[in-house]
């Protein structure tokens, strides 16, 4: 494993390419428009964009918490599906003939148990019921 | 390239968190079979713990060896924290269930006794850790649960904002310990922890260090040193009494068992003679820098404490004292060890230290205990945390009175409880070192004196103050100026049975008790080819 002084920087040049444009793409387009675009308020302008209807009421009130806790449980199951993501890379080549290939399966099958706790233990808590 | 399955031989010795993680799952699957109970989710949390407790015990006496490629290790030393551990939240779960049941819903208290565990379980994983990605995982494990304990008095607000500032703090801790394990990984190519201690203590350098102490940041979080210790008080008094009690304990004797480990493995790099003179020095830099700090804390802790009038946040500052005290002497491991250096210089072992370590643990254990059961069960029937409301405690309930008194001075070191001769230990450890050893010893000294008098505060107001702190129509307004001063049923015989063995325990090891099993259970593994024998500590 290359320490600091070993370190091929050059490698780094794609991803230094990708960060500068998508923040050059980003604050570009919100200067050019501060620049070129027409400088004109009014009330009627100025007002929240709701696609063109009327917006009713203002957007500062309170929500309802069942949106925040799909919102989480979202989350993690959108983690453990990132961890999935490596092992079926890697699973095809994992112990190709041998016997113990059904005990990799069944190791991951006992990680996504975990999570199926999880989620049982969520429905029986009521996080589905949207009334 | 094939993965390794891990041998019976290493599951075996991780089967206590096998059993927490177990435990866990079936208490959160509980309300599929009995809706809306409080007692088969705690009796199932209660198996749960009996496993771990049995597995701990049943590897208590394997020598230290390193399982898992070098994730965790498994030692004398930390298994023998997982026994205090585990007997620990059965007591917190005890006390529970005594004084605390009744202000959680039956709805959560599956949640409540799943998050126990899982926080058991990260405290247990933590004294194992030996990889830079167990420890930070470990840690997450034990302090997430924590954070969502922390706020389960849902209405309240003092609760709510404890539950809040310990997020927020350890969120930014926590970052900064990450932050610092990748600079560790970056730098040295590795996530074991012997190699890291390696490179560091060999080939010193500005961004090595930096990563060294961002690591100690989130170390300092947990054991709530210093910089650090913010949260402590609010988190302690706006915390359900059991989580407090859990919290004070489990989450800072799990740090002290994972900073030892973690100085360890720099010390016994320097004992090994990595890095020659250059590197002992920066040992002896690090030892004096982790026994400032756990001087400064305890000063701290000690001088903030006296101003306090909610006993919870009394004891929170107590144990942050107490917190203080092991890490001067835990700071001093770095410089121990058989051979190398410090051999020629010093008399120190690591088994010392571990073993006073150990012992203090195992005291603090039963004082802490001792002393928030005391808080949940007179809460129950004064309804107030405060000082004030203490007044007249002693007559009204001779037992908590006279028991409170007994932990406080236990807390305080008074002779013959067991708290004195914890600090004795650490003082032993101390004198090892030559000239610092004396400083840190007279800190203690001032520090242990300082504490008088905020741990006798409660007895003043308990016995000798007048009037009564409770509204005409409680009960303690009859028992000003009754002859049978202690009223029958007022404090649960379970309660009082708890609180008389906590007594007792303090007793039994201020007399010498446990000393002995400590010094056994003392030893902390070294890397095959660094310090090269474990030496078990000789006479103290």
């Amino acid at each position: 494993m290359p320490t600091l002084a070993q370190t091929e920087f050059s490698h780094f040049g794609p991803l230094v390419l990708l960060l500068v444009l998508a923040l050059g793409f980003a604050f570009g387009n919100l200067i050019l428009t501060h620049v070129l675009g027409p400088h004109r308020q009014g009330k009627i302008k100025g007002m929240t964009y709701e696609s063109g209807m009327n917006p009713i009421g203002t957007a500062r009130r309170r929500f309802n918490v069942r949106f925040y806790i799909v919102a989480m449980t979202f989350l993690l199951f959108d983690v453990e599906i990132v961890f999935l993501y490596p092992w079926a890379v890697v699973f095809p080549s994992l112990a190709e003939q041998s016997a113990l290939r059904p005990l990799f399966l069944a190791r991951v099958l006992f990680f996504l148990l975990t999570s199926v706790i999880a989620f049982l233990y969520a429905w029986r808590k009521g996080v589905f019921r949207y009334d | 390239m094939m993965p390794k399955l891990p041998a019976w031989e290493e599951i075996r010795l991780v089967l206590p968190e096998i059993g927490l993680a177990v435990g866990m799952c079936a208490v959160l699957l509980v309300p599929f079979a009995r809706r809306l109970s409080k007692s088969v989710p705690a009796a199932a949390a209660l198996i749960a713990l009996g496993l771990a407790g049995f597995f701990a015990v049943d590897s208590l006496g394997v020598s230290g060896r390193s399982i898992l490629a070098g994730a965790l290790v498994i030692d004398p030393f930390s298994q023998f924290f997982k026994v205090l551990l585990v007997v620990f939240t059965v007591l917190v779960l005890a006390q529970w269930l005594l004084a605390g049941k009744d202000r959680i819903s039956a709805a959560d208290t599956p949640d409540f006794l799943c998050l126990l565990l899982g926080a058991t379980a990260g405290m247990a994983l933590m004294a194992s850790a030996a990889n830079l990605l167990s420890i930070v995982v470990s840690i997450e494990m034990a302090s997430l649960p924590s954070y969502a304990l922390a706020g389960m008095r849902k209405l309240q607000r003092r609760g709510s904002e404890a539950a809040l500032k310990y997020v927020l703090f350890g969120a930014v801790a926590s970052a900064l310990m990450i932050y610092g394990c990748s600079l560790l990984y970056g730098l040295t190519g590795s996530l074991d922890l012997p190699t890291v201690a390696n490179a560091v203590v060999s080939g010193f350098s500005p961004l090595l260090g930096l990563g060294v102490l961002l690591l100690f940041v989130g170390l300092a979080f947990k054991l709530s040193a210093v910089p650090l210790h913010f949260w402590c008080p609010d988190v302690f008094e706006g915390a359900p009494t059991e989580v407090t009690t859990f919290l004070s304990v489990a989450s800072k004797g799990a740090a002290v068992c994972l900073l030892t480990r973690i100085l360890w493995s720099f010390g016994a790099a320097a004992a090994a003679g990595v890095g020659g003179e250059r590197g002992w020095n920066l040992l002896v830099g690090l030892a004096v820098a982790v026994a400032a700090l756990g001087a400064i804390t305890a000063t701290w802790g000690n001088l903030v404490a006296m101003h306090q009038t909610n006993l919870k946040r009394l004891l929170a500052y107590s144990s942050m004292a107490h917190a203080g005290y092991l890490m001067m002497a835990v700071g001093l491991i770095a410089i121990s060890g058989p051979t190398g250096p410090a051999a020629a210089k010093l008399n120190l072992l690591p088994g010392h230290v571990a073993a006073a370590v150990l012992f203090y643990l195992l005291v603090y254990l039963f004082m802490n205990m001792g002393a928030f059961t005391v808080v949940a069960l007179a809460a129950q029937q004064v309804g107030s945390e405060d000082l004030r409301a203490y007044r007249g405690l002693m007559a009204w309930s001779p037992w908590l009175g006279v028991l409170l008194t007994v932990f406080l001075l236990s807390l305080f070191g008074m002779p013959g409880l067991g708290g004195f001769l914890g600090k004795i230990y650490l003082a032993v450890v101390m004198t090892k070192v030559g000239s610092i050893g004396f400083v840190l010893i007279a800190v203690l000294l001032f520090n242990t004196l300082l504490s008088l008098y905020y741990y006798m505060r409660p007895v003043y107001f308990m016995a000798f103050a007048g009037g009564s702190g409770a509204e005409d129509d409680s009960p303690l307004a009859d028992a000003r100026g009754s002859l049978m001063p202690s009223l029958p049923g007022a404090v649960p015989g379970v309660g009082v049975a708890v609180l008389v063995i906590c007594a007792l325990a303090l007793v039994w090891t201020g007399l010498g008790g446990g000393s002995g099993m400590t010094k056994d259970y003392g030893l902390i593994w070294s890397p095959p080819g660094q310090a090269a024998a474990i030496v078990s500590a000789e006479s103290k």
